[in-house]
């Protein structure tokens, strides 16, 4: 009973203080340890709290439902934890090796932009040609491509294959041009190729910027339930 | 249209004068004065003649009693002649911060722990708030200070001259003399205060170039600007330079007495630093003036005296960069001593040009075998003897490869961008980011909610220069500002914007290079645009990184990373560079 009051307040101490990195990253102007140090300590500290918890349940299955709803909450705010380690050590190198940086906030005005810019090629095509073949194909094909981010999960998990699928009938369109309306599409190909480096980037950051948004609010939740059990096992138990 | 239609007429260097008002008879005024009078313009060449360097390169400025002509610490790129009227010069050491009082520069001091914490409340919501925007004049001895506009040029005055000279010591120039001439060559800040002591203060105001071409031509002004040189500075950056320490002040002078100067490049190199950096790597190499070459005898030691050079070695048919060397490095030495050492006859190992500008002191061979190798210390010679080259060029690549820890990709980088110039650059490496923007944030909650950089720029593999200010060597941001708001502080030596002597001219952030300035609209509590009462236009302010000079925990950016992605680095620091890149 003992034990497990004392690996109980050192577990929620701990995860107090796990949680307290937050705090500190909106503290940036006070010399309270680099931001790195801290994320270190979080990192290390957050392993330790996993092995306390096992200590404090006794290696046992939870029982009752307040215990088992702690049990999942823990669960989750560890593997988003874990998640969102294993995403800061490997998106940014995809980051950089696909398309270098863009700023994810101006993503939005940079689709805009190109939007525009691929519109006016299309419309430009149809004076240059006469015809009306690229144009039509943007229009009903790909227009659509253009207008938000697209392909989220294809992006996260690295596949190309919705890349693929839209060169396989830009190049299946080649048939019906001539040398003039082949130039155009070629100025086609190089937008697809720019907006899906852009829907990559913006793929890729959102889920760097968002895991945060579960990780963070389950911890608060779960020190709030601890909090709660905590206060229940010494009353009740 | 014939291809000749198409011709432009290449740009001249006198296309812009420094002053359109420059008429023929102030130029003969001029030449009727001593020194100008007594100079054979004979020996001008006919493309570049004295009438024509006065006419273009130089400007009467006139001054009233009390107005700062030139600020110590600050940059010039021009010098001055008294055609009339005297000026006086601040000579101690307390009268040098007569222009940072003047100024309302006050030296800047940490926060304490409550007020860094009071930042969490009292920071603004709104976006470049200004509780005031205008400079009112600060407490100098006996007076204030203030600014005024003489024929649309802002300046600061002393009001109270007579309190200044009762309180400080000076030195009064008359006409017929210059002064700010080594500074404005020698591309070094200004190192004394000087106002107008009368009213009727007409100054020339020459040009760097100007200055320099004249020097060339005329032997008496190149005899006064070298004495003055030799008088002030050539013996301390000698003493200074590890190679000398070592000898007697007779040995010493002897060294001096055959040291010669010479600038290489171009003064105003941030001035086309865009047009530049967009040619080809060959091109940009043959705008670079070779200060001595590969192959050739070396028979001189060369010393930076300021700015930057770069070490190549031929590699095939171009030039690969081995190495950069800022203010203070020397090449040559290995040579000389090699060859006095072993009674051979090597030649340079590598060639060195000038980035931009450079200004460099020749010391000869020969006084160097005569007074400095023989007497040298064991300990002080160099380590490792030249290399002479027998290599093919692919082994040559490899050994430099595995010599150059920094990565000959990331120095072509640093080099070519002259980011060598950048005491704090912001290094980020990407492939650590994780654009969690937490540098931008801490950089707002330090600065007023208002972040003072971009984190985008250029980039070489995983390595990005963020766009923040890199506290450069050589600042050409300061050159031009017409009120001294933008200045090195007197603290740590950080490159501080003062904003209530800003004006929002611009003229730093259009000289910065790497566009780490920005210029910003200013509002009042309620977030309305504050308003110039005689245009009706915004009024503007520069603002930069100031490396969080008044916070305790120092810059925030670098302190926020939590990945250790970014980092403020000294890029002329090669250990502290290399150590970094190679986590």
């Amino acid at each position: 009973m003992a034990t497990a009051s004392c690996s109980g307040l050192l577990l929620f101490a701990f995860i107090v203080f796990l949680a307290s990195y937050n705090g500190r990253k909106r503290i940036t102007f006070l010399p309270l340890g680099r931001s790195s140090t801290w994320l270190q300590f979080h990192i290390y500290g957050g392993y330790l709290s996993i092995a306390l918890y096992l200590v404090h349940t006794g290696f046992r299955a939870p029982h009752g439902g307040l215990e088992k709803f702690l049990a999942v909450v823990f669960g989750l705010v560890a593997g988003s934890g874990f998640v969102g380690l294993l995403l800061s050590r490997m998106i940014p190198r995809r980051l950089t090796q696909r398309a270098g940086t863009v700023i994810f906030e101006s993503i939005p005005q940079l689709r805009r932009e190109l939007r525009e810019s691929v519109d006016a090629l299309a419309l430009e095509s149809i004076v240059l040609t006469g015809k009306s073949t690229v144009a039509d194909f943007y229009a009903f094909r790909l227009s659509t491509f253009f207008t938000g981010p697209h392909h989220f999960w294809s992006h996260v998990l690295g596949s190309e294959r919705h890349l693929n699928r839209t060169y396989a009938n830009l190049n299946g369109l080649k048939r019906y041009l001539n040398p003039k309306e082949l130039e155009v599409l070629e100025g086609l190909a190089d937008k697809v190729r720019e907006k899906d480096n852009l829907d990559f980037q913006y793929s890729l950051q959102r889920l760097l910027k968002y895991w945060l948004f579960i990780h963070i609010p389950l911890t608060f939740s779960l020190i709030i339930i601890g909090l709660f059990h905590g206060i229940y096992a010494t009353l009740f138990i | 249209m014939s291809l000749l239609d198409l011709g432009l007429e290449r740009p001249g260097r006198w296309d812009k004068p420094f002053d359109l008002n420059m008429t023929d008879e102030h130029v003969r005024r001029i030449m009727a004065v001593a020194p100008f009078s007594r100079i054979d313009a004979q020996k001008f060449p006919k493309s570049m003649p004295l009438a024509g360097i006065l006419k273009n390169d130089t400007r009467l400025v006139s001054y009233k009693r009390g107005d700062l002509i030139v600020r110590e610490g600050d940059y010039g790129s021009s010098a001055f002649f008294i055609m009339s009227g005297s000026v006086r010069v601040a000579v101690d050491a307390e009268a040098g911060k007569l222009a940072d009082k003047a100024l309302g520069r006050t030296a800047p001091k940490e926060k304490t722990w409550k007020e860094a914490v009071s930042q969490l409340w009292t920071n603004s919501k709104v976006p470049e708030y200004r509780a005031s925007v205008k400079f009112v004049g600060d407490s100098v001895v006996g007076g204030s200070a203030g600014l005024r506009t003489v024929a649309g040029n802002t300046r600061v005055f002393l009001q109270d001259v007579s309190a200044v000279l009762n309180e400080y010591k000076t030195v009064q120039l008359h006409d017929g003399e210059f002064f700010g001439e080594i500074a404005a060559l020698g591309r070094t800040p200004r190192t004394a205060t000087i106002f107008a002591d009368d009213d009727g203060v007409e100054l020339l105001e020459i040009k760097w170039q100007g200055l320099r071409d004249i020097r060339n031509h005329a032997p008496e002004i190149r005899d006064h600007i070298d004495r003055i040189y030799r008088e002030r500075s050539l013996n301390i950056h000698l003493r200074e330079t590890p190679m000398f320490s070592h000898l007697t002040n007779e040995q010493l002078e002897a060294v001096a007495a055959e040291t010669q100067f010479k600038s290489f490049g171009n003064f105003d190199w941030h001035a086309t630093y865009k047009t530049v950096i967009a040619r080809t790597a060959a091109n940009r190499l043959d705008d670079e003036p070779i200060i001595v070459e590969q192959g050739d005898y070396p028979n001189a030691v060369i010393l930076i005296r300021a700015g930057f050079a770069r070490l190549s070695e031929i590699i095939g048919n171009g030039h690969r960069t081995v190495s950069y060397f800022g203010r203070g490095q020397f090449y040559g030495y290995r040579e000389v001593f090699h060859n006095w050492k072993n009674g051979v006859s090597e030649p340079y190992q590598f060639t060195l040009r000038g980035i931009g500008h450079t200004d460099v002191l020749i010391v000869p061979s020969q006084i160097i075998e005569k007074l400095v190798l023989p007497t040298l210390p064991k300990e002080q010679q160099p380590w490792y003897a030249i290399e002479v080259k027998q290599a093919s060029d692919s082994e040559q690549l490899a050994k430099r490869d595995q010599q150059n820890r920094v990565g000959t990709n990331v120095l072509e980088f640093l080099v070519e961008n002259r980011y060598i110039n950048g005491t704090a650059a912001m290094m980020i490496n990407l492939d650590r980011c994780t654009r969690c923007d937490d540098c931008i944030r801490a950089c707002a909650n330090a600065h007023d909610n208002n972040p003072k950089f971009i984190r985008d720029g250029k980039q070489v593999g995983n390595l990005m220069i963020g766009h923040a200010c890199m506290q450069c060597q050589d600042p050409v941001c300061m050159i031009g500002c017409p009120t001294g708001a933008i200045h090195r502080e007197t603290l740590r030596g950080n490159v501080v914007i003062n904003d209530l002597t800003c004006i929002g001219c611009g003229s730093c952030a259009a000289s910065c290079p790497y566009e780490n300035i920005q210029m910003v609209e200013t509002r009042n509590a309620q977030s309305e645009l504050l308003l110039d009462k005689a245009t009706n236009r915004p009024i503007v302010k520069a603002t930069k990184c100031d490396l969080c000079l008044e916070q305790i925990g120092g810059p925030a950016c670098q302190n926020a990373c939590p990945h250790d992605a970014l980092v403020r680095v000294d890029v002329s620091d090669r250990i502290d560079l290399v150590e970094w890149l190679k986590r």
